[in-house]
């Protein structure tokens, strides 16, 4: 099903963008009307301009359903603006939900295809809290008193109505039938309620004619029914006989009746705008007036940047890190030849000359992988954006008072990272809001500050970006864990004594650990948190977490620049070079055999006083026993993951380099403790080793 | 000449697997190569050989012999890789040695028969018999087919 919106492709793709700019303001700035004790008029001011901004542009497409929504947010925000109503985060709440809806709607035109939600239930949470304070909670709370009282309106209800219906009414009033406005509260059962709703509407057609009923009378038959009704009634009788009949009905709790009149739709202050909203199909061609200030505005702004910046498709930038991929491995190839070539005739002009060349396509491309990189790097604010919104939703939820602070919005990161590191991220977030920070009253007993802290962080660290999150909430506690893990059988006592601290707290990344329902009694932490760590190593980062019992939590995600080309340790096993990306490698070490020692008959070795596990790469890989000819010296290099520390023993070193990461295809598929292929600089394809899953195989 | 280009006619690529002559449709052969350096992926099943470098890519390399049972896979001078396409994804199969394209109508195809191949029946698409030689055609999504691709991947 289309939508029939009014406005070509260009034009939504100009709306989509601007429609997501006025979102992430709203969102900013709810937040931080929220927080703020005081009243912010320039604030208030910038949620009102982009609310009605997305009124009128909405409208402009023709999309009634999202300018419908708009329009009566506006109300609402224009009576805070005007401060009739107090900021209060019930409000907040409501205006969030709009916010949710807006976007639902927002994704009706990407998909081109209208979705199930229904805007009645946020219409009507918008429409009670239009009147301050008392006056809704007085059309809902008031008990039914005895043969109810109908009150002649003062507060403001309306009902949209259609082109169609606006000239009906038209006619009727020139008939001088009277429109009367009803505005009804049950109080009944909720699954009474539409059975309700249906005799009341039928008992007002007796008096005339029901133009227009809210819910409408499908979806009153649907059951898509809320405590209140709103209908716009056409008769000859006067006020009284209606009074009478609302009256002669049960289960009414209030009343409220009133003419109604072209001006209850009107009554907000930008009336400029509404005759062009509310013509509806026949006059949405133009904006006109008012309507068309702010996307004016908006499209010139769009018009600016798009000076300086072209769009590019992430398919055109994909493959052009590919070819730069190409690149960089020929360059590494080049330098090969060269070195075989001045071997053989050093003095040579040619090869001088080539050497010369070389340089400068070695150099010509580290600048164009640069490039390339940057261009494709977006700063993580587009994901931290969120994040504030979800913390205080999540910390509402839990009853607890956080505060949530982000800073290096600005770092940039490959967008194919930022995709995936999203998950985790909100994963982690709450799990410190959930179970990390503690109730207010708890916080306030152990000497704390009744506000917890939650901060979440991205910098630039050499080569990494690293993102940490940051919690003073209670802690993990070490020994917690470790019970928890023997309980569950993935330690033995034996091995939890002999943990280190943060040896027993990285066990909550095992998925043995984090899925057992109360392990929220343990640490708090854990849920998932296995998936956490699979998704960071997937895209060769690492986490590590630093947790103090009482004082809080960090979780410090290291993660590459990028997903395509990544640093590794070149090394040959069984004349075959295998490439192990360097984020995990600490140190390369040269050993006698004799430093070999075992213990529960596996291979270890005492690096600085610490026993470290061995795993034989030339065993993993070809099946080769280690017996059949053994060296005397070994190599070993020693990785790191997520505290987890074995040693790979290979048969030599080969170098650093720069590999471009391939995957194997879907032919190959996945295989155990290969994570991918690359190309070397001499045209061979060496093997990249997945080190996590080489841990894990250990480990297990 | 004038009858055979009437018929349906389909250019086929000769080559050699141990001791049969082999056809495949041209339109699915995207190159022969010579030899290369073969990187063998620890895990997999005996009949991929390894993976290879084509310009930039990592494809997989079948050996064929393998698949079929066929005796003799040592590497000589001819060997060559022919790299196809199957369900959008390049693979190479090593092949003893390409010959040459040569037309071939429907109507000297016959039903494939065991009696006329060491490999299995379902492969085939059919035996041409030219003048001097009978060449076995190959159906190629049978040879490389998806059950093989899902059995590989399950491999890890």
């Amino acid at each position: 099903m289309g939508l029939n919106l009014d406005a070509s492709p260009e034009e939504l793709k100009i709306f989509l963008e601007e429609v997501e700019e006025h979102f992430q303001t709203l969102e900013e700035d709810l937040i931080r009307l929220e927080k703020e004790e005081e009243f912010n008029e320039d604030l208030m001011q910038e949620i009102f301009r982009a609310s009605h901004t997305l009124k009128g542009s909405s409208a402009t497409i023709g999309h009634h359903r999202m300018a419908k929504l708009t329009h009566a947010m506006e109300n609402v925000l224009d009576k805070l603006r005007k401060k009739q109503l107090s900021v209060t985060s019930n409000l907040v709440d409501v205006l969030f939900e709009c916010l949710d809806c807006l976007r639902v709607l927002r994704d009706e035109i990407i998909n081109d295809e209208e979705s199930d939600l229904d805007l009645q239930e946020i219409l009507e949470k918008l429409g009670t809290v239009k009147e301050p304070g008392e006056i809704p909670a007085a059309t809902t709370d008031q008990p039914a008193a005895p043969g109810i009282s109908c009150i002649w309106a003062e507060t403001d209800f309306s009902i949209e109505l259609t082109w169609e219906e606006k000239d009906t009414l038209h006619n009727a009033i020139e008939q001088r039938l009277h429109p009367y406005l009803v505005r009804l509260t049950f109080e009944v059962e909720p699954e009474m309620l539409a059975v309700r709703a249906f005799v009341t509407v039928r008992a007002f057609e007796e008096l005339g004619e029901v133009v227009k009923s809210n819910p409408t009378e499908e979806e009153i038959e649907k059951e898509h029914v809320t405590d209140t009704l709103v209908l716009l009634l056409l008769t000859k009788e006067d006020e009284a006989r209606v009074k009478k009949l609302v009256g002669e009905l049960s289960n009414i709790a209030t009343c409220q009746i009133k003419l109604y009149s072209h001006d209850t739709t009107k009554s907000h202050p930008e009336s400029g705008v509404q005759p062009q909203e509310e013509a509806g199909p026949e006059t949405k061609i133009k904006p006109v007036g008012n309507g068309a200030k702010p996307g004016e505005a908006a499209k010139n702004g769009a018009a600016k940047k798009a000076n300086r910046t072209v769009r590019v498709d992430v398919e055109l930038l994909d493959s052009l890190m590919n070819l730069v991929g190409e690149l960089v491995i020929d360059r590494t190839r080049l330098f090969q030849i060269l070195g075989n070539l001045e071997i053989n005739y050093e003095m040579d002009e040619v090869s001088q000359d080539l050497g010369r060349t070389s340089v400068h396509i070695a150099r010509v491309t580290t600048q164009l992988q640069e490039q390339i990189m940057k261009a494709r790097m977006l700063p993580v604010e587009n994901l931290f954006n969120k994040f504030p919104r979800m913390v205080r939703d999540l910390s509402q939820k839990a009853g607890k008072e956080i505060d949530f602070v982000m800073t290096g919005q600005e770092t940039e990161l490959d967008r194919s990272i930022i995709e995936e590191i999203g998950d985790p991220l909100i994963h982690l977030l709450r799990n410190a809001v959930d179970h990390g920070i503690e109730p207010p009253d708890a916080r306030e007993a152990g000497g704390k500050n009744r506000i917890g802290k939650l901060k979440l962080q991205a910098s630039h660290e050499e080569n990494h970006i690293v993102i940490t999150i940051n919690d003073d909430g209670r802690g993990i506690d070490a020994e917690t864990v470790k019970k928890s893990g023997v309980k569950k059988g993935l330690i033995t006592e034996e091995q939890a004594k002999r943990l280190t601290d943060k040896e027993a707290i990285n066990l909550i990344f095992l998925s043995g650990l984090s899925t057992v329902a109360n392990v929220t009694d343990v640490s708090g932490r854990g849920v998932g948190m296995d998936v956490v760590r699979n998704n960071i190593e997937k895209i060769n980062g690492a986490i590590e977490i630093n947790s103090v019992v009482g004082q809080g939590t960090e979780f410090k995600i290291k993660l590459p620049l990028t997903l395509a080309i990544i640093r590794a340790l070149l090394v040959s096993i069984e004349k075959s070079v295998y490439a192990i990306p360097l984020s995990t490698v600490t140190e390369t070490i040269r050993m006698q055999k004799d430093q070999i020692e075992f213990v529960n008959n596996r291979e270890v070795i005492v690096v600085r006083g610490k026993v470290l596990p061995l795993l034989r790469l030339k065993r993993v890989f070809t099946g080769i026993n280690f017996t059949d000819e053994e060296r005397e010296k070994l190599f070993v290099v020693v990785v790191n993951l997520a505290g987890q520390q074995i040693g790979f023993v290979v048969d030599s070193l080969v170098g650093e380099q720069e590999i471009v990461i391939k995957s194997l295809g879907k032919y190959i598929g996945d295989v155990q403790g290969i994570s991918g292929a690359t190309i070397l600089g001499d045209g061979n394809v060496a093997l990249i080793v997945d080190v996590s899953n080489l841990i894990k195989k250990i480990a297990s | 000449m004038a009858e055979e280009l009437i018929a349906n006619e389909n250019q086929y690529v000769v080559f050699r697997l141990g001791r049969e002559i082999y056809g495949l449709e041209i339109s699915s052969i995207l190159e022969i190569i010579t030899m290369q350096t073969i990187t063998v992926v620890p895990g997999t099943e005996d009949i991929i050989e390894g993976i290879i470098n084509l310009r930039g890519r990592v494809i997989p390399v079948f050996n064929l012999h393998k698949k079929f049972n066929l005796a003799g896979d040592e590497i000589t001078r001819s060997t060559r890789i022919v790299v196809v396409e199957v369900g959008g994804n390049s693979i190479g199969m090593l092949v003893d040695g390409v010959y040459e394209v040569v037309k071939i109508t429907d109507d000297i195809v016959e039903k494939p028969s065991h009696i006329l191949s060491d490999i299995d029946k379902e492969y085939l698409a059919g035996v041409a018999k030219l003048e001097d030689k009978l060449v076995i055609l190959l159906d190629l999504s049978k040879v490389l087919n998806r059950d093989d691709a899902v059995m590989l991947e399950n491999i890890g």
